[in-house]
């Protein structure tokens, strides 16, 4: 019987080797390496390497450019939390509603996330293009306005990557809510209705509390791609001006395999890391807390 | 000594002297001795994107029609080094790739490339010595450079006339009333976007103002005699003129060197540094633009930008070594030297092929073969790649005014302690 059993569960444990061996391949070895990396001096040319035991670690927390771009990263991965949440309940709630042109509405604001952020990045230059020839400074022209240096400086380029961000992803993350939006059962509003609650009321009582799980999913999402950013900022600013606007995925590539410094290089990743880490849990422990408040 | 050793001797002494000029002869009918029936697959990692290589790649399989050339691209510069260094560390190398500036230090000292010393090309006096002392290290040679850029201030003659400016400003304040003249004029006098530290205004001023006092500058820098700090401000705070009395403005760091060129190329500004490659683009946009290139005036001299390009190197690993010194061989061949001018534009300095220079540029390139010409990455021979950024940004910050010139110098020693200590 016990035979029986333990073989019935290998037959089920087989189909997590393909996820197993891909995750330790791509994930686990990986990790374990540059953790093991970071307490050595190895420079990525020579094969050897010693152990310099916390001396990298101690050089990241000195590092001025590995500093800025850890508050940059968590500036960023804040602002667009808060922002594309803000926006994306709204217009789920919007795209929810019964037109005719509910397809179009949906695709229309669904689109900028299926396309590169890397791509979207380029665009974004040019449209925020400081020369007289860039599509927003033309557009300005016309009122007699600018032009102005819209990432030109520190802060004009952190506010342009957090808009673009929020207005490359608001749609993706509409669509999750959409999602749990459909899932809600409609005699929870006629009951409402029926009390006499308005749509505020509606909205308040019924429809958040139900978008709960979503948010939770959305938040976790929204915290992790935020947290390893790199491809539109590189795109829109290349980190500028100067190292003004480097995230930590751009300062680890760049020390790392540019200036071959490979151990300050994942000893921030290692950092950072643990700060995901921990981030993400306490996030999802108290977004569970608040899901099981409200439901 | 009789009268038939002396033949004898003569005749050797001929024979000798007929025998060395052997090679030259054979290398200028392009390589004629060359194993053409050679076969198999070459892989190469281009700095030249598919465009700009056809030239030579067509050259090349015309010449050996065995060899099939698996091609892959990498843009320069920081893509370039990325990705070369992850193959070559992981073995995965391609049997030929480029040695920059950028690199040369982390290829050598990895023992990544083969030391063409001794190839034919090397020995017989078609490459010149500058090509040594750039890409090489302890007497060995680890890569073929055939030609160099040359650059400087790209300005417009006409905006120039149009402002009342007579000639090319000779010194670093004629410059500043030339930029003076052209605001006056409505003109926008300069744009730059400081993401190039090979053409930059404070490469050239470098030069002039002192490592035309100090050759050794750089290396008394690396023993600790001098500091980046006190040689680097004066250059900065002369370019940094330029930002503060507004005739380049921060708004530029948001801009893309395309967009500048293209401003250039149609007349919005008079003035912008740049190197040779970005002659077909102007062509290409603007073909009537009536413009010239001058060196950037210090106070008594005048640099220009250049450099020599990247060299070919063979990976020390390769298992095609006999595939890839054809290919050298031919890079160095009167048509491969043709072809590469076709394709990459730049001016050729080995022997064999002599390219007609476009009038624009060809004081330029007269100035970098004269020497009068300043790029620190040639002098920054340990953590190269490391200076090259810290350099770029502290001018960007530089720029936005967010740090001094003084600053952004001491940015440099400070690098150079953080990096050398690892």
């Amino acid at each position: 019987m016990k035979k029986r059993k333990l073989k019935q569960t290998l037959q089920y444990e087989i189909f997590l080797i393909p996820a197993f061996i891909a995750f330790t391949t791509f994930t686990i070895i990986p990790l374990i390496k540059t953790i093991m990396y970071s307490v050595t001096d190895f420079d990525g040319v020579r094969h050897e390497m010693n152990f310099v035991g916390l001396k990298n670690f101690i050089t990241v927390f000195q590092d001025e450019v590995m500093r800025h771009s850890l508050f940059n990263t968590i500036f960023y991965t804040f602002c667009t939390m808060v922002l594309i949440n803000l926006l994306a309940i709204p217009l789920a709630v919007f795209l929810d509603k019964k037109t005719k042109i509910k397809s179009l509405e949906r695709a229309v604001f669904f689109f900028p996330s299926i396309v590169s952020a890397l791509l979207l990045g380029y665009v974004w230059g040019y449209i925020l293009s400081p020369m007289q020839t860039g599509a927003l400074n033309s557009l300005l022209s016309i009122f007699d306005v600018g032009p102005f240096g819209f990432t030109a400086t520190e802060w004009g380029a952190k506010i342009s990557i957090i808009l673009v961000a929020v207005w490359t992803s608001t749609g993706w993350y509409a669509t999750i809510y959409l999602a749990y939006l459909q899932a809600i059962p409609s005699e929870y509003y006629e009951a409402a209705a029926i009390d006499g609650a308005s749509k505020w009321q509606q909205f308040k009582s019924v429809t958040l509390p139900m978008l709960a799980p979503g948010l939770t999913v959305n938040t976790l999402l929204l915290l992790t791609n935020g947290l390893k950013v790199y491809d539109l900022p590189y795109a829109l600013t290349k980190g500028g001006p100067g190292y003004s606007n480097y995230t930590v995925t751009q300062v680890i590539i760049q020390r790392g395999l540019s200036e071959k410094q490979y151990g300050p290089s994942t000893a921030l990743a290692t950092i950072f890391i643990i700060i995901v880490a921990v981030i993400a849990t306490v996030q999802y422990m108290t977004m569970r807390k608040r899901e099981e408040d409200l439901s | 000594m009789s009268m038939k050793k002396k033949t004898l001797a003569a005749t050797l002494a001929a024979l000798m002297a007929m025998s060395a000029m052997a090679v030259p002869v054979a290398a200028e009918e392009g390589g004629s001795e060359a194993n053409t029936d050679l076969s198999g697959t070459l892989t190469i990692l281009s700095w030249y994107n598919e465009t700009n290589a056809a030239p030579v790649l067509e050259a090349f399989n015309e010449k050996y029609p065995n060899i099939t050339v698996d091609f892959q691209y990498s843009p320069p510069v920081q893509d370039y080094v990325e990705k070369l260094s992850t193959m070559l560390y992981s073995g995965a190398g391609p049997d030929i790739f480029y040695m920059a500036l950028e690199n040369r230090e982390d290829l050598i000292k990895g023992e990544y490339c083969l030391d063409l010393s001794d190839e034919p090309y090397m020995q017989d006096g078609r490459v010149p010595e500058s090509v040594t002392t750039t890409y090489g290290k302890d007497g060995k040679t680890y890569a073929l450079a055939v030609d160099c850029w040359a650059g400087g201030i790209f300005y417009n003659k006409d905006l120039f006339a149009q402002a009342g400016i007579e000639g090319e400003p000779s010194t670093w304040d004629e410059l500043l009333d030339a930029c003076q003249k052209l605001q006056d004029a409505g003109i926008t006098p300069v744009m730059d976007n400081c993401q190039d530290a090979a053409a930059s205004f404070t490469s050239p001023l470098y030069g002039s103002e002192v490592v035309a006092e100090n050759p050794t500058v750089v290396q008394d820098i690396y023993d600790g005699k001098t500091t980046f700090k006190d040689t680097w401000t004066e250059p900065m705070t002369m370019w940094k003129q330029l930002v503060d009395n507004g005739y380049l403005s921060p708004d530029m760091l948001g801009s893309t060197t395309e967009e500048i060129v293209t401003a250039f190329a149609t007349g919005q500004t008079a003035m912008m540094i740049t190197g040779s490659w970005q002659l077909s683009t102007i062509d290409s946009i603007n073909p009537e633009l009536n413009y010239g290139v001058m060196a950037v005036p210090g106070t008594s001299d005048a640099y220009y930008c250049g450099a020599l390009n990247v060299g070919l190197c063979i990976n020390s690993a390769s298992e095609n070594v006999e595939l890839a010194k054809a290919f050298l061989d031919f890079a160095a061949s009167p048509e491969g030297l043709e072809a590469q001018f076709e394709g990459y534009g730049g001016f050729t300095v080995v022997d064999g092929y002599t390219p007609e220079l476009p009038e624009e540029i060809a004081n330029a390139v007269e100035g970098v073969k004269t020497g009068k010409y300043y790029i620190p990455m040639a002098d920054w021979q340990s953590y190269t790649e490391s200076l090259r950024l810290t350099y770029v940004q502290s001018l960007q910050d530089c720029m936005a005014g967010t740090i001094t010139p003084e600053e952004a110098a001491a940015r440099l020693d400070e690098k150079l302690a953080e990096v050398s200590a690892e």
